[in-house]
């Protein structure tokens, strides 16, 4: 039984956790040489696993990805992870970012022994320095002359040590606000070994996927090649091509834009003008750099609603390739006969290519790449007139939306379970609730904050038969939460921010997930589920 | 390996040593024999210079070898120092009679004193005898490397005991031969820190029983475990400091008055040898090598580099690295 540790928030791989000694730590810690080598700290034998000879990962990105993935793997979720004589500023943030709780400041140390000025960034020899970089306490009291001169190196360990710790404080910041893998990303700059971590890291896939949270309610920055690898930005590309149901009729393809969600940009508000009264009669997608296609219904869906990214009207071939492979998904299982192109530049190219495999009618609106012009915008409302006459039947409905949601979240088929009968939607679609009119109760409420919708317990009751984001807890009733212990078996496909269905002897529930669902089996500490209403039966 | 000549010697060189304390011109001869039976320790490769297994030199090669080496003897007083890539006293390498005649033709009056390797387990009465009816200062040299079984056996496997040693001692003693040991600092699987206490300690349990301890710091050779070892970056040789500190401590303990302590770096300031940093590696093993040929401390005191501070820390917290040395 865990005594000693216990995670307390997750960030991907990244955590922040407590470890209780003697005074209780926070980790991710550094663990100071000077305390090791007083014994003022020892190592508990039960909840920490220390990586022995973890030194010799340094430098090596192969290596030092497959020992601390695989040994994380093997370890309980609950067990700190310590790497011995390996940390440093700059590879501080991999380390972490990989699942390492606790490291220790001996290299650091030793390199100050060694007469190595460190940055957040750089080691730099002290000889080679011109003037002190840094404004901690010592750097700005001393003189470069002074830290040179001084033959005890107590000048340069204590600012080595310093701006070593600063860089674990940012890192946990980073992780407190969920953003570990901006941070990271920006990092792995620095040296090519890291940037090779983080590639090999992604093409792993798994190691990653299994710990990176299904929502959040920051901003997605995509600014590197690598950022088009991240979990968030496959798993949604990869739930619109496998759990989403595309329609049928007229297809309108749009420009992304930079306000989020979309249909609040001003370049979607004067489309959408153009649309007026015939927007339940097609189907419009945003065509965009790094999620391929958006649906209008899944655009408030983290990370549709929440990323942010370089626009220069130049396209990556590979964002180019990520693009056609989704609209060629799209095509094939829905069922449309026109589609309105309304983008410009590469785009038009990628839909035409697309389109003809398909043996769709193609209509393109956009001229001279402007598709807020005045010519091109009447291209689309005449193109619009033209195919959406008010005959056309209606394909984009309130209810598509929420069934659209709904198996996004939950699997195909979750929309028609949770939506059959006598069911009302109201208020607006951002922030709908969904009500069962017949028992007069509600099912649940749209998350503006990142297109989700919460269910109530009823509602959840509906999804049962779908079997799928199931938590089995043993024979107690939950109030506030579910701890770890209590689970028995959780859907593996559950992740940090899924909605989920509590199943017990005498209990049903929904809730909120707090960990993975191989960590509510594996961990022994720690709370599995935010319990949000639960009904004794 | 290079091939060599049956007839000549592995290595014949001249150099310095002590004699009670005074400086005295050293023959060293390394013979070329069939080479070390044992050849499992993990630290040498030196049964690699030996002559093939299957081509052994005759008594004859072994004869030539030796005048070749008297040959480049010098003019003044001097001792010889026989090596084999193994033991000279070991009759597989070479045979009783043999080692007899070898040591006759060294009998010269400019000979002051004579040194002899060997295994402690073919220090016997019938090798010994014959040696110090002609040589009034003999010593058997003997390679203990630690007193300590469990190091010796873990990280040299050396195949013998302490108590196996101390046997040989006293057949040694009992037929009129001193000994020299040979101690090693560093073998692998200890940090620097573990490796100065296991020095201090053997020689500590060595007073009763060496006239002479030869420091040997530990030198990563090709063809050895500890050379995978070092190239996994799992072995780092023994710092210059961590010998200079060794030396000066046992010099300045009184209790070992009467006994020299010796060394003789070898790939100092190389990457595989014995190394403090670039800047001091030249002038540490320089103050190693005058003091072993004149035992005065003040030779060793004084030196002093900034790596010296850095390798005060990796003494103090090597041990939390859990098995990489630093830095």
């Amino acid at each position: 039984m865990t005594r000693y540790f216990e995670v307390v928030r997750r960030c991907g791989a990244a955590r922040l956790g407590k470890l209780e000694l003697e005074e209780k730590i926070k980790t991710p810690y550094i663990i100071t040489s000077d305390s090791l080598s007083k014994g003022k700290f020892v190592i508990p034998p039960e909840d920490v696993h220390i990586l022995k000879a973890a030194k010799l990962l340094d430098n090596d990105s192969r290596k030092l990805i497959s020992t601390i993935t695989k040994i994380r793997d093997k370890i309980p979720p609950d067990t700190a992870l310590y790497t011995p004589a390996l940390a440093r500023p700059e590879n501080l943030a991999l380390l972490i970012y990989l699942g390492v709780d606790l490291v220790d400041d001996i290299i650091p140390t030793i390199q100050s022994y060694q007469g190595i000025y460190l940055t957040r960034e750089e080691e730099i020899e002290l000889n080679e320095l011109k003037d002190l970089l840094c404004p901690c306490k010592v750097c700005s009291s001393h003189s470069i002359d002074e830290m040179r001169d001084d033959e005890s190196f107590e000048l340069l360990l204590a600012h080595n040590l310093a701006i070593f710790k600063t860089e674990c404080e940012v890192i946990r910041h980073r992780i407190a606000n969920g953003c570990m893998r901006e941070y990271f990303e920006y990092k792995c700059r620095l040296k090519p070994y890291l940037t090779e971590a983080l590639r090999l890291l992604d093409h792993e896939y798994n190691y990653l996927e299994r710990r990176i949270p299904i929502v959040r309610r920051r901003e997605l920055i995509v600014s590197s090649i690598e950022s088009l690898n991240r979990v968030e930005v496959r798993r949604f590309i990869e739930r619109v091509k496998t759990r989403y149901k595309p329609h049928a009729g007229v297809l309108l393809l749009l420009p992304c834009s930079k306000r989020k969600p979309y249909s609040r940009s001003k370049t979607h508000r004067q489309i959408i003008d153009m649309l007026k009264g015939k927007r339940s009669r097609l189907h419009e997608v945003i065509l965009t750099s790094p999620l391929a296609l958006v649906p209008r219904e899944l655009e408030l869906i983290y990370p549709a609603a929440h990323y942010d990214t370089p626009v220069t009207g130049r396209w990556f071939e590979e964002e180019l390739n990520l693009i056609r492979e989704s609209l060629t998904s799209l095509l094939e299982r829905g069922d449309y006969h026109d589609m309105i192109v309304h983008v410009s530049g590469d785009l038009i190219e990628v839909c035409r290519e697309v389109g003809e495999e398909f043996e769709i009618e193609l209509h393109t609106t956009v001229e001279e790449g402007r598709e807020l012009s005045h010519i091109s915008l009447d291209n689309l409302r005449s193109k619009v007139a033209e195919l959406v006459t008010p005959d056309v039947p209606q394909v984009i409905t309130k209810r598509d939306i929420v069934s659209d949601t709904l198996d996004y979240q939950f699997g195909t088929g979750a929309g028609e379970l949770f939506l059959e009968g006598d069911i009302e939607i109201k208020g607006r679609i951002g922030s709908c609730s969904v009500f069962d009119r017949r028992n007069n109760v509600a099912l649940g409420r749209m998350i503006p904050d990142y297109g989700f919708m919460a269910l109530t317990v009823e509602g959840a009751g509906r999804l049962l038969d779908l079997g799928t984001y199931q938590v089995e807890i043993d024979d107690f009733i939950p109030r506030g939460s579910v701890l770890a212990p209590g689970v028995i078996v959780a859907d593996s496909q559950i992740r940090p921010g899924d909605e989920v269905l509590i199943c017990g002897e005498k209990v049903f529930g929904c809730g909120k997930a707090v960990m993975s669902g191989w960590e509510m089996e594996e961990a022994n500490r720690g709370i599995a589920v935010e319990v949000r209403g639960v009904r004794v039966e | 390996m290079k091939k060599r000549a049956l007839d000549r010697p592995v290595y014949v060189g001249i150099g310095e040593d002590i004699i009670d304390f005074e400086p005295i011109r050293a023959v060293t001869i390394i013979l070329q024999t069939s080479g070390c039976h044992w050849r499992r320790c993990k630290i040498c490769n030196y049964y690699l210079d030996a002559a093939p297994i299957s081509t052994p030199p005759t008594d004859a090669d072994l004869i030539s070898q030796i005048k070749y080496a008297i040959s480049r003897f010098p003019e003044e007083d001097f001792m010889i120092k026989i090596f084999t890539s193994g033991s000279f006293f070991d009759r597989r390498e070479i045979s009783e009679g043999l080692q007899k005649k070898l040591i006759e033709h060294l009998l010269q009056n400019r000979t002051k004193k004579l040194i002899i390797e060997s295994r402690p387990e073919f220090v016997t009465p019938e090798a010994i005898k014959p040696v110090t009816e002609m040589f009034e200062n003999f010593e058997v040299a003997i390679g203990l490397e630690t007193t300590s079984d469990e190091i010796r056996k873990d990280s040299i496997d050396k195949g013998f005991s302490f108590d196996d040693f101390k046997r040989a001692v006293e057949v040694a003693n009992d037929n009129g031969a001193g000994v020299r040991t040979y101690l090693l600092l560093k073998p692998p699987y200890l940090t620097e820190r573990e490796a100065i206490d296991d020095i201090i300690k053997s020689a500590n349990d060595l007073l009763p029983y060496t006239k002479t301890i030869s420091l040997n710091l530990t030198t990563v050779r090709e063809h050895t475990q500890l050379y995978d070892l070092w190239r996994m970056g799992c072995y780092r040789p023994p710092w210059l400091w961590s010998a200079l500190d060794i030396m000066k401590r046992i010099r300045e303990d009184v209790r070992f008055r009467d006994i020299a302590i010796i060394s003789d770096p070898i790939a100092a300031g190389k990457p595989w040898g014995p190394h403090n940093c670039k800047k001091c590696d030249k002038l540490v093993k320089d103050a190693i090598r005058h003091f072993s040929i004149t035992q005065n401390v003040d030779d060793l005191i004084g030196i002093d580099c900034g790596c010296r501070k850095l390798w005060e820390k990796v003494l103090e917290l090597e041990k939390f690295t859990h098995g990489v040395p630093l830095p």
